[in-house]
């Protein structure tokens, strides 16, 4: 893949006004879908997938990539204006927006917060272009035992990283969505596994409505479970930021971007956490520390970038591992899938043309959103007086459109139910539900590989542990389980010791 | 000028307490997961390890069953580790009503909402789907409304116009066919 494929995939877009007018479309409904309260980027876009399955693919992948820039971006109307972030990844956001909006700076902090996004969105972009050929050819060295180590890595590293106070339960998220997928018929040899004469299970669960389920229901009945009035009184003025302001930040948004990126490319972890670090870096790094979280410029920007240059970076392993660096890029993966692009290293290197296609979308999305989120401000924050009441059972029954959609089976809206109630069990005992869901969707990656790396050695698992690359993910996923254990600070400390003592 | 009014929090926006609650709650997650991997594991074993078709390291079970384990020894960890802090701290630390928890939780309104879901899932195929989404927003909005009866009406009415016309474009665009 060269510019060249990117260059043709902007003209393609710019000659099919249809597929552009669905980036359009996308985008404002992800703008829509971010702002409000409760609704993730990742319901938004399990929504999508379901309802563009009858549209041409490259049709589909515009709006899907549209929304899940929008509501990246669109997260932080609700954090500044009623200091409720409209995503998770957004809290960050609330901390200087809201006391921004306070001191009657709303107009500038929204124009701000959306440049900010925008920059970040575009530099994470430009990542995606320059990293996916380099990582595309890498990945074209992985056999079946990388790819299965490669699987349960992303399973185990997104454990660590979504529950860092208390890894264990990020990793048993991580092995009950592993194990989940296991339900229905086996790969190789055709058995019914755990269906227990139920032909429904024998298709096992789709992922669809496991993903509707796992983060749209929990927000669904949490909302009405919690009890919250808000009344709000708004006057946006000037909303365009001006140049100069933006420049003068040009440092912050380029390590939030960076952070942003690197971030994204770890499997499993999400835009949040990309937010809260550039949040933090920027704090320390700034000459006024201590404007922090009472309405400063550079903690705003520097939550909106990170936050957004992730999504660049989210899409980089999605795209050439076929390993999603969060729970939107995963839904990115199935829509992918769905569609018949099945993302890898193939990908990269058989269709480079797809891969352009996919950045030159994601580049439009982005001058979409930005312009979009600039227009129609004042009526978009009246949205926010929707009684969340009434919004989310509206919201409950797109998730079952969802989730019904895909197949036209009822069996698949009463998944998506039950996975909404292991979701909020889970939100409540403390598991985090990104690995979980990465777990189901690595879940076919992972077995696949195992059993048929052990095929082609007879059983022999040393290929595993043997060859080079396989040796390296193996290192790490020790590594990444011992890190965060008592061991591997004993470990750490005990070399710290012997250095020192050399 | 912009202005936010937030009401006191009623219900359900507690934060979770810590200290001998949170380890509770890891007793009863670690139990609740041990059960299912203790049910999997059971299943997958009922797969034969050998057969015909395959060798061991291609049994069906295989990879259910290493999941099965390692779910269960990390449960095991966070159950006894959870036990402990509850053994260690039920002395210390003062009984928290239970009763009053669930009510600062939401339990009330979660647990109808949930029964309210269930109905409508269960009315799927039996009645058309706009008819019982309509009365799905219907009854959301009226029964968890704020305020008088009216007030929350006609947000709900106007919401399940919204979503009926919604719906039917997505019918019609995409040609689904709803139950």
């Amino acid at each position: 893949m060269d510019i060249l494929s990117i260059l043709r995939g902007l003209g393609g877009l710019f000659l099919d006004p249809v597929t552009l007018i669905y980036v359009f479309i996308g985008s404002q409904a992800g703008i829509l879908f971010g702002m409000m309260p409760g609704l993730t980027t990742t319901t938004a876009l399990s929504l999508l997938t379901g309802l563009t399955f009858s549209l041409a693919p490259e049709k589909a992948i515009a709006v899907i990539l549209g929304a899940y820039v929008g509501s990246v971006t669109g997260g932080s109307r609700s954090a500044i204006l009623i200091n409720i972030p409209g995503t998770p990844a957004q809290a960050a956001v609330c901390l200087d927006g809201y006391p921004l909006a306070l001191q009657g700076k709303a107009a500038q902090a929204i124009g701000l917060s959306v440049t900010a996004s925008t920059l970040g969105t575009l530099i994470g972009f430009i990542s995606l272009a320059l990293f996916t050929p380099i990582l595309g050819a890498l990945a074209l060295r992985f056999g079946t035992w990388e790819f299965f180590w490669l699987a349960v890595f992303g399973v185990v590293i997104a454990g660590s990283l979504c529950a860092p106070k208390d890894p264990v339960k990020g990793w048993i998220a991580g092995f009950l969505g592993l194990l989940l997928n296991t339900v229905g018929d086996d790969g190789i040899h055709g058995v019914p596994r755990f269906t227990f004469g139920y032909n429904q299970f024998s298709g096992g669960f789709s992922l669809i409505p496991v993903l509707i389920g796992a983060y749209g229901v929990p927000e669904v009945l949490n909302a009405v479970r919690k009890r919250e009035r808000m009344i709000i009184q708004t006057m946006v003025d000037r909303v365009i930021p001006r140049f100069r302001e933006v420049l003068q930040h040009r440092w912050i948004i380029l390590r939030s971007s960076f952070i942003g990126i690197i971030i994204g490319i770890v499997p499993g972890v999400g835009s949040d956490t990309a937010a809260w670090l550039s949040y933090f870096t920027a704090k320390r790094g700034s000459k006024h520390p201590e404007q922090f979280g009472k309405g400063s410029v550079e903690g705003l920007i520097a939550a909106e970038t990170g936050d957004n240059a992730c999504i660049g970076g989210d899409i980089i392993p999605t795209l050439t591992l076929a390993i999603p660096g969060s729970a939107p890029a995963a839904v990115l993966l199935a829509a992918m899938t769905i569609h018949n692009l099945r993302p890898g290293p193939m990908l990269v290197a058989e269709q480079p043309q797809v891969v352009g296609q996919i950045i030159a979308i994601s580049m439009v999305s982005t001058v979409a959103v930005f312009v979009l989120s600039l227009l129609w401000v004042r009526q978009m924050v009246r949205l926010l007086l929707i009684p969340r009441d009434v919004l989310m059972p509206a919201v409950f029954i797109i998730c079952v459109t969802g989730a019904y959609a895909l197949s036209g089976r009822l069996f698949d809206i009463y998944i998506m139910f039950a996975f909404g109630l292991v979701g909020i069990l889970m939100q409540e005992l403390d598991y985090p539900v990104g690995p979980f869901v990465l777990g189901f969707i690595l879940g076919p990656m992972a077995e696949d590989n195992l059993r048929r790396g052990l095929v082609i050695t007879a059983g022999d698992p040393s290929p595993f542990f043997t060859r080079p690359i396989a040796l390296v993910l193996f290192a790490l996923l020790v590594l990444s389980i011992l890190g965060p254990t008592g061991v591997g600070r004993r470990i750490q400390s005990r070399v710290v010791a012997l250095w020192s003592n050399k | 000028m912009l202005s936010t009014e937030k009401t006191q929090p009623e219900e359900g926006l507690a934060p979770p307490p810590e200290t001998e609650r949170s380890h509770g709650r890891d007793f009863i997650g670690a139990i609740l997961l041990l059960t299912v991997s203790v049910f999997f594991a059971v299943a997958a074993l009922q797969i034969p390890f050998q057969n015909p078709e395959w060798k061991w390291y291609t049994s069906p079970g295989i990879f259910a069953l290493s999941m099965a384990i390692c779910l269960g020894g990390c449960s095991l960890a966070v159950g006894y580790r959870g036990l402990r802090g509850w053994l260690r701290r039920r002395h210390t630390s003062r009984p928290a009503s239970w009763r009053e928890g669930l009510r600062v939780w939401g339990m009330g309104r979660f647990l109808a909402s949930v029964a309210i879901v269930v109905v409508y899932l269960l009315l799927l195929g039996r009645v058309p789907f706009m008819l019982a989404s309509v009365g799905l927003i219907l009854v959301f909005g009226t029964a968890f409304r704020e305020g008088r009866f009216l007030d929350g009406l006609r947000p709900a009415v106007i919401a399940a116009v919204i979503v009926v016309g919604f719906s039917y474009t997505i019918m019609k665009i995409f040609g689904i066919v709803f139950p």
